[in-house]
């Protein structure tokens, strides 16, 4: 019992001492593990954190901190770096020194940079074509497939020139590929040195502007009338400019070749003998017999003379004179007679031959009897005589009438040859357009005085 | 039974122990020997681009280059000879970059200008060494 009790507090003490051990040992076991976790944790931590980092890093470096910031970038760069390798090592006190330096530093980086002033330009290259491979790109190379021949002429454009000069040869084969030229001549212009067109080498006159019918030379006029010698027919004799074959550079002293030369032929152009002064003889009355030997030329006639069985009229200047009068019923316009019909037909002929004859036919009478009866009966008769002739073929446009009663006379009322006289119709001549160059066509001989006109 | 030849057996053994001792000191004392030599290189170098005005014109491969050094020095103070070692190359390396760089700048007459932005990617670190040997 004494043992008993004099071990108890032994074994209390031992198991006291024994309980303690254990605890301490708990304690430790306990205090290392959280240390172990603690710092499992704060590496974890720490490792998540340097991925952090680097993403910042890259977003550093993409703004240009390298340009901007590249000091920091560098300590930041370094820093996560030596973070790393620490954390690699197990040394979380260092690893959190270089962590809180890679930290500030790339938010340094960043804060710094501005990505619009410092990343790097983007240059966008764009790729110019040239399928043709002569150093043109396509987008400007006008001849895209074919290439320039880069001779010197037009090397811009992209197109090849094979003939610069356009003058038909090859630049290949043309010794002046750039000025143009006969192939005779290997394409090099041909001298001309008067500039008339025509080479030198077969100029006459290489000097001298001339023609080519000339053989370069210039035209030669010796004459002097405007014909060149080549086209002149007489280069010695002057044309002479008469509207008569002008053109062959030959003088024509004689047109008509009628013998009578230009200069004294009244009528250059149209033959005719020297008695009509060079004019054709005429045939006004149509009787056969030209006027030249016609001795009644306005009033056709059996030959040799010409002239009718009976002369009743003749052509004067100013009148168709009748040699007999115009016979009328009494007092009324009715001619009657063949004399009357005679001498209208021989005025009829007249007009006729001479067609721009215009005339009056005037009516008179003598004082015997009422004045206007006279004027009015005088008036009837003329555009009796009128109407007769217009009847025979005359155009009435050339023929006007007119009665003057008893207001003209000729001669005095107061014997009856003198009133015999004053009745009478007259063929007054107001109009003749073409003047007659052939002789007078007056019948030879003196014409007897007009007998009276029988009332 | 005498063995004639053990004494001088014994001796040999002895004396290869002694040379093996005597190596492997060689050997370990080769390692800081060997770091910091290049901490030394990486300390001229880096001095070298500092005169050729790389702090200016290159900045970042500089600030990378003296960063290298430091951790070489660091790590040549807790004996991590390899580590400094390596980490002192790295300092050499961009010490030299930062040089070159900083003289062709100089040379083509843009003094206190930054490189212009170009299309060619901006240099980087050295790839980090996961595992460098003690």
């Amino acid at each position: 019992m004494t043992d008993t009790l004099a071990t108890s507090p032994v074994r209390s003490l031992a198991t006291l001492a024994s309980s303690c051990r254990g605890r301490l040992a708990t304690l430790a076991a306990v205090a290392l593990l959280a240390t172990t976790t603690s710092a499992c944790l704060v590496g974890v931590s720490l490792r998540e954190d340097a991925r952090t980092i680097e993403k910042k890093l890259t977003q550093a470096r993409e703004a240009g901190a390298y340009r901007c910031a590249p000091a920091e970038l560098a300590r930041a760069e370094v820093s996560l770096e030596f973070l790393n390798y620490e954390l690699d090592e197990g040394n979380w006190q260092r690893a959190s020194f270089y962590h809180r330096a890679a930290l500030q530093n790339v938010d340094k980086a960043i804060a710094g940079t501005n990505p619009d002033e410092c990343a790097d330009k983007r240059v966008i290259i764009t790729e110019r074509r040239d399928r043709d491979g002569d150093g043109i790109p396509d987008d400007v190379d006008q001849c895209p497939d074919e290439p320039e021949d880069k001779d010197g002429f037009q090397d811009e454009d992209g197109c090849p020139d094979p003939d610069n000069d356009a003058d038909g040869i090859l630049d290949k084969d043309d010794r002046c590929p750039n000025e143009p030229g006969p192939a005779s001549n290997q394409g090099c212009p041909v001298q001309d040195r008067d500039k008339d067109g025509i080479p030198d080498a077969i100029d006459k006159c290489p000097d001298v502007p001339g023609i080519p019918e000339n053989q370069g030379c210039p035209d030669v006029d010796t004459d002097g009338d405007g014909i060149p010698d080549r086209l002149d027919k007489c280069p010695l004799e002057p044309e002479d400019k008469d509207g008569f074959q002008d053109d062959d550079g030959c003088p024509d002293p004689d047109n008509d070749n009628d013998g009578v030369l230009d200069v004294v032929d009244q009528c250059p152009n149209e033959p005719g003998p020297a008695s009509n002064h060079g004019c054709p003889v005429r045939d006004r009355d149509g009787d056969g017999i030209t006027d030249d030997i016609d001795q009644c030329p306005d009033v056709p006639g059996p030959p040799p003379t010409g002239c009718p069985r009976k002369v009743l009229v003749v052509k004067t200047d100013k009148q168709i004179q009748i040699k007999q009068q115009i016979n009328f019923e009494v007092g009324k316009n009715k001619i009657k007679g063949a004399l009357s019909n005679e001498i209208l037909d021989q005025v009829a002929a007249v007009m006729k031959s001479n067609p721009d004859l215009h005339i009056i036919i005037e009516g008179h009478t003598d004082n015997v009897g009422n004045a206007a009866f006279n004027l009015q009966l005088s008036d009837g008769r003329a555009n009796a005589v009128r109407a007769a002739v217009i009847d025979r073929g005359v155009d009435p446009s050339r023929v006007e009438a007119i009665g003057y009663g008893k207001t003209k006379p000729l001669q005095s009322n107061r014997t009856a040859k003198g009133r015999a006289a004053n009745r009478r119709v007259e063929f007054n001549i107001v109009q003749q357009h073409k003047v007659d160059t052939a002789p007078s066509a007056l019948p030879a001989g003196a014409l007897p005085p007009l007998p009276p006109a029988p009332r | 039974m005498i063995r004639p030849f053990s004494t001088a057996a014994g001796g040999s053994r002895a004396l290869r122990a002694v040379a093996t001792i005597i190596c492997a000191g060689i050997f370990a004392g080769c390692a800081p020997v060997s770091s910091t030599a290049s901490v030394l290189k990486a300390d001229l170098a880096l001095t070298a681009a500092e005169t050729a005005g790389a702090k200016q014109h290159a900045p970042y491969e500089y600030t990378a280059a003296s960063e290298y050094l430091s951790k070489a020095r660091e790590e040549a103070g807790y004996s991590h000879f390899a580590a400094s070692v390596t980490f002192a190359d790295k300092a050499v390396k961009l010490a030299d970059d930062a040089k070159a760089k900083a003289l062709a700048i100089s040379q083509a007459g843009q003094p206190g200008a930054l490189p212009p932005p170009t299309t060619t990617t901006t240099p980087t670190l050295p790839p980090p060494t996961p595992g460098v040997p003690r």
